[in-house]
């Protein structure tokens, strides 16, 4: 299935994407998104994703369509599902 | 004691004279230092119900812990007095070495009372404290003073907290400002002012003894270690700007005076094109290994050469929720309230009223009358031009500047009183202070911790945005859950703004942010510095007294239940577009949430501290004067 990801803050620095289309297969987990983005844009392997389990470096995490902050990466997103990889900055 | 001098230096700005207060070890161990302290001191010293622009309310000093240390991000002091918006604490952090040279004096904390009778600057020099004339600074702006004191004395290392030409002015919106760094919010500026203080300046000479440096050493160098690497890097790069976007995206940008969450220029007032137009340098705060601001600089056209520091707070203020897409402008502004000593996010959401009243027909352009503009101007939604010269108006209260320089709920109450209309439903404030940069109609747990704040609506002192970002919960419903978040949070948040830690480290001890991750490694901190045996428990308990202390400063003052609420609009306007659509926060579900609250505190359904409470957080006095 074919999912779209919009980057944000350090993810669009690296990649130089605002968003891009991801092809993933019809039973994938978000941590397959995750492995998806990293073969891409290997960048990311470091300071984005945590090589070897393909965790988000904390804080970032997905959101679905700005409405609703994935759970964990077991989730199992839809086809064409609009995933936003970013991260908040607050307090100081 | 380790790090501490047990000292709290009185000055009496009226008599001109000077005292020294020793604190036992069991008041440093109860209040610790920040925030914490800065309110206690608060406690001891405030005449009760006093005009916060009178000589009763005494400006509240209080060091960091961890100032003058090897411990990172700990280069940061307390100021606090009762605020002249919000007739509560007023409580504020500010950054930098100013904090570093009070350690090295050897001063744990400064009360300084009374008022002169002309302006005044205070200098410490270690233990010898000298009242020196001030006529010749008026006028200049914050930044400049600083430099100018440093010339004066001789000695560029110096550090001054000083305000701006807007405290002098008595603009309520006015702050204190020390290493180009802001005590903001709540109008510290103004108290400075009313007692003809202009500066404070501290030279220090002396080191910092602390209990264990072999073992501090090794814990400092850890987490400096790891304010290297990827939890800081959105910090480093970007700062907090980074924010506009995913605010954006989320439906929670302040736009055009909150009226919308989603601004349609928003990529043209990102922190992705403000680093690649405007970015000249990054700057740190002493003892810091992150260095998150980001120093911009218009390079051409009418602002040419205006330069800030701008942060996400800063920006959404004056950018989108006063409808611009013009940076150089919002550096401007920015520059403006720096240097003039006022608050970005006041002044910002205070103009975007004006903004917004203006398009309503109330205000007309012949009310925009000043010697710039002598014909007045039209304060529309985008007009960058508007908005820097409200900026000075504001600051030099000319013309409309002077009803603004009230802020927006004294603003629209007088307003209102005046000619009969309506505009408190879009003045946007909370107990007098103005809005942050979320729009919590869409995140109902962080609308909780902003209607219960202590100060008013302040993102730093709750941290219940968390859950409702991070999905912990549905951040568009209420449930029972949220009276123990918006509890727990800012108790969380008074941990690190009383030790205090800037809390852009909090991901740097275990990688987890939440208590697990970060408790024990501040007790380790705690024990190597000071000698102390903290543990998880103490720590957290740090955050609860200082929470404490301050709504019993709040009730002593008068604070009731009804002070705990949310401004108009986001109680009756339903958000229009975007992922927040349909949603407000009901004043049904706000007395629902409010009563979650007290009950996860154990106080009273009125809101009021059960005797019982503060005498087992160790506030006997406290209970005495206002528990139940």
């Amino acid at each position: 299935m074919q999912l779209t990801v919009e980057l944000f803050g350090l993810a669009r620095r690296l990649s130089g994407e605002k968003e891009v289309a991801v092809e993933v297969s019809d039973e994938a987990t978000l941590r397959d998104v995750v492995v998806a983005l990293a073969a891409r844009f290997p960048a990311f392997l470091g300071p984005l994703v945590v090589p070897g389990t393909y965790d988000l470096v904390e804080p970032y995490f997905f959101n679905y369509d700005g409405r609703r902050a994935a759970r964990s990466l077991e989730e199992k997103p839809k086809e064409n599902d609009r995933l936003l990889l970013f991260f908040v900055t607050l307090g100081g | 004691m380790y790090s501490y001098s047990g000292r709290i230096l009185h000055v009496d700005l009226t008599t001109r004279t000077v005292r020294t207060e020793r604190k036992p070890e069991d008041w440093y161990r109860t209040y610790i230092g920040g925030i914490g302290m800065a309110a206690r001191l608060c406690w001891e010293n405030i005449e009760v119900g006093c005009d916060p622009l009178s000589p009763g309310n005494p400006i509240c000093i209080a060091n960091g812990l961890f100032a003058g240390t090897l411990v990172p991000v700990g280069g940061k002091y307390g100021l606090a007095s009762k605020s002249p918006l919000t007739g509560f604490i007023g409580d504020s952090l500010s950054g930098s070495w100013f904090t570093v040279a009070l350690k090295r004096a050897r001063w744990d904390g400064i009360v300084i009372h009374g008022a002169s009778d002309d302006w005044v600057q205070v200098f410490i020099d270690d233990d010898r404290v000298e009242f020196r004339d001030a006529s010749h600074l008026v006028g200049l702006g914050a930044l400049e003073t600083e430099e100018a004191i440093r010339e004066e004395l001789g000695d560029d290392q110096v550090r001054s907290a000083t305000i701006g030409p807007a405290g002098e002015n008595l603009v309520l919106l006015a702050n204190v400002t020390n290493d180009g760094r802001q005590a903001g919010r709540t109008g510290h500026g103004a108290v400075w002012g009313s007692k003809k203080l202009k500066t404070l300046s501290v030279r220090g000479t002396h080191g910092v003894r602390v209990a264990d440096p072999d073992e501090l050493l090794r814990l400092s160098f850890d987490i400096t270690e790891a304010a290297q690497g990827p939890h800081t890097e959105k910090y480093r790069i970007l700062g907090t700007v980074a924010n506009v976007l995913s605010m954006n995206r989320l439906g929670l940008l302040p736009t055009r005076n909150y009226q919308q969450g989603v601004f349609e220029d928003a990529e043209l007032v990102s922190g992705e094109y403000m680093s690649e137009h405007h970015k000249v340098k990054t700057l740190a705060c002493a003892g810091c290994p992150i260095a998150c601001e980001q120093m911009s600089r218009v390079q051409d056209g009418l602002y040419a050469g205006a330069i800030a520091g701008v942060e996400y707070e800063s920006l959404y203020a004056i950018g989108p929720n006063c409808g611009l897409n013009d940076m150089k402008a919002v550096i401007k502004a920015i520059e403006i309230c720096d240097q003039g000593g006022m608050d970005t996010m006041s002044t910002g959401v205070t103009i975007s009223w004006a903004m917004e009243t203006f398009e309503r027909g109330i205000f007309t352009k012949e009310g925009f009358k000043c010697a710039k503009y002598p014909e007045g101007f039209e304060p529309y939604f985008g007009n960058g031009e508007a908005a820097v010269t409200l900026a000075e108006m504001i600051r030099d209260r000319e013309g409309i500047g002077d009803l603004l320089s009230q802020g927006t709920k004294r603003a629209s109450a007088q307003v209102d009183a005046e000619r009969g209309t309506e505009t408190y439903k879009w003045a946007m404030h909370i107990k007098g202070l103005e809005c942050p940069g979320y729009d919590v109609r869409g995140l109902k747990t962080f609308a909780l911790g902003l209607a219960v704040g202590t100060r008013g609506a302040c993102h730093n002192r709750s941290a219940a945005y968390d859950p409702d970002i991070s999905g912990a919960v549905d951040r568009f419903s209420v449930d029972e859950t949220r009276g123990k978040l918006a509890s727990s949070t800012e108790e969380y948040a008074a941990v690190y703004d009383t030790l205090p830690l800037c809390k852009f480290i909090r991901r740097c001890f275990t990688g987890k942010a939440d208590r697990a991750g970060a408790w024990p490694a501040i007790a380790n901190l705690i024990n190597a510095t000071t000698g102390w045996d903290f543990g998880y428990d103490d720590v957290d308990l740090i955050g609860v007294r200082t929470h404490t202390i301050k709504k019993a400063f709040n009730i002593r003052e008068g604070w009731t239940s009804k002070d705990d609420t949310l401004p108009y609009r986001w109680m009756h306007e339903p958000m229009k577009e975007g992922p927040s659509a349909g949603h407000v926060v009901s004043e049904e579900e706000l007395a629902y949430l409010k009563g979650l609250y007290y009950e996860a505190k154990g106080w009273t359904k009125e809101g009021l501290i059960p005797k019982e409470k503060l005498i087992a957080l160790g506030m006997d006095d406290v209970a005495e004067e206002i528990g139940v």
